[in-house]
């Protein structure tokens, strides 16, 4: 039963991927309409990305639609188009980290609200686990964030992060325990 | 693939904190912002893709894309640069043919024809 279910998700991925792969053929052969739904399909876990690294919702939201510009100028030197969510993904970690790099002034600011705000709230729930999940290393936070973001499956995550199903969920579990032990620490109780 | 550990609580947790309404693509947005973009997909990539500059990217892309082309790359462009700098063919040091070497001989030869003619005219 288990390997039918996974040969089914399999060919399901498989399916998309060839999606994929006819859409970027369709955009090299002049069709806005087939970009138009790329974009459609990989804008909420861009975004979700870039807010993993940006932490802040509206930077990233411009970050994935930068991300879009910088995939459409680069299609042409796309290898592989079904791997076409892996290399945007790519795309889109590059382009945050830089506009991460040159907004360190409004970075600051920030940081330092969200210190007025946990002096004045501290017991907060929410705001322990926003810490929690901050203090995560880059790549295990993306996972968590895709996952919880936009709900998304393990199938749409494995397409954008261009990994299997298994390293996925190995990442998420060690996301998950590293909240678990922050929590603990910081006497968070279920 | 998702397993019943002793951290099923967290995932409650972060759902409840994390979650976001899915954002929704506004392509005639996008367009207006990327123009340029917008133009090119209009256009179609592919004959984008002959530009000069994407020819000179191709060709480093061919170069640095083994290990092979790239290190004898490297070795092309560093024994360019020894025969330019140290130019070992072709120098006054090692006998080639300067100006001042053809004046100097032809200044001795004038010397010696002046001196013969005015000892013939005594």
């Amino acid at each position: 039963m288990k390997t039918q279910s996974r040969s089914v998700s399999r060919d399901m991925m498989a399916m998309t991927e060839i999606e994929d792969q006819i859409l970027v053929q369709q955009v090299l052969r002049g069709e806005p309409k087939s970009f138009g739904e790329l974009c459609r399909r990989y804008y909420p876990s861009l975004t979700a990305i870039a807010d993993s690294i940006l932490l802040d919702h509206h930077l990233a939201e411009d970050a994935a639609q930068e991300t879009l510009a910088a995939a459409c100028r680069n299609l042409k030197t796309l290898k592989r188009p079904e791997s076409f969510g892996a290399w945007v993904g790519t795309i889109c970690r590059n382009v945050a980290k830089d506009m991460l790099s040159e907004l360190p002034k409004q970075r600051k600011v920030a940081e330092e609200y969200s210190e007025l705000k946990r002096d004045c709230d501290d017991c907060d729930h929410g705001m322990i686990m926003t810490e929690a999940v901050q203090q995560l290393p880059q790549h295990l936070r993306e996972v968590v964030y895709l996952r919880f973001y936009n709900e998304m499956s393990y199938e749409q995550m494995a397409k954008v992060l261009g990994a299997t199903q298994q390293s996925i969920d190995g990442r998420l579990r060690r996301a998950k325990k590293k909240i678990a032990a922050y929590l603990a620490k910081k006497g968070f109780r279920r | 693939m998702k397993h019943n550990n002793g951290n099923q609580w967290i995932e409650s947790l972060l759902a409840k904190y994390l979650y976001r309404e899915p954002v929704m693509f506004d392509f005639q947005q996008w367009a207006q912002r990327y123009p340029r973009e917008a133009q090119l997909l209009e256009r179609g990539i592919e004959d984008f893709g002959r530009s000069h500059e994407t020819k000179i990217y191709h060709i480093w892309r061919l170069i640095m894309e083994s290990k092979i082309t790239r290190y004898s790359a490297a070795a092309v462009i560093v024994l360019a640069m020894a025969l330019v700098l140290l130019s070992p063919f072709g120098t006054p040091g090692n006998g080639g043919v300067v100006l001042a070497d053809i004046q100097q001989k032809v200044n001795g030869n004038t010397r010696h024809k002046n001196l013969y003619t005015s000892r013939q005219g005594r």
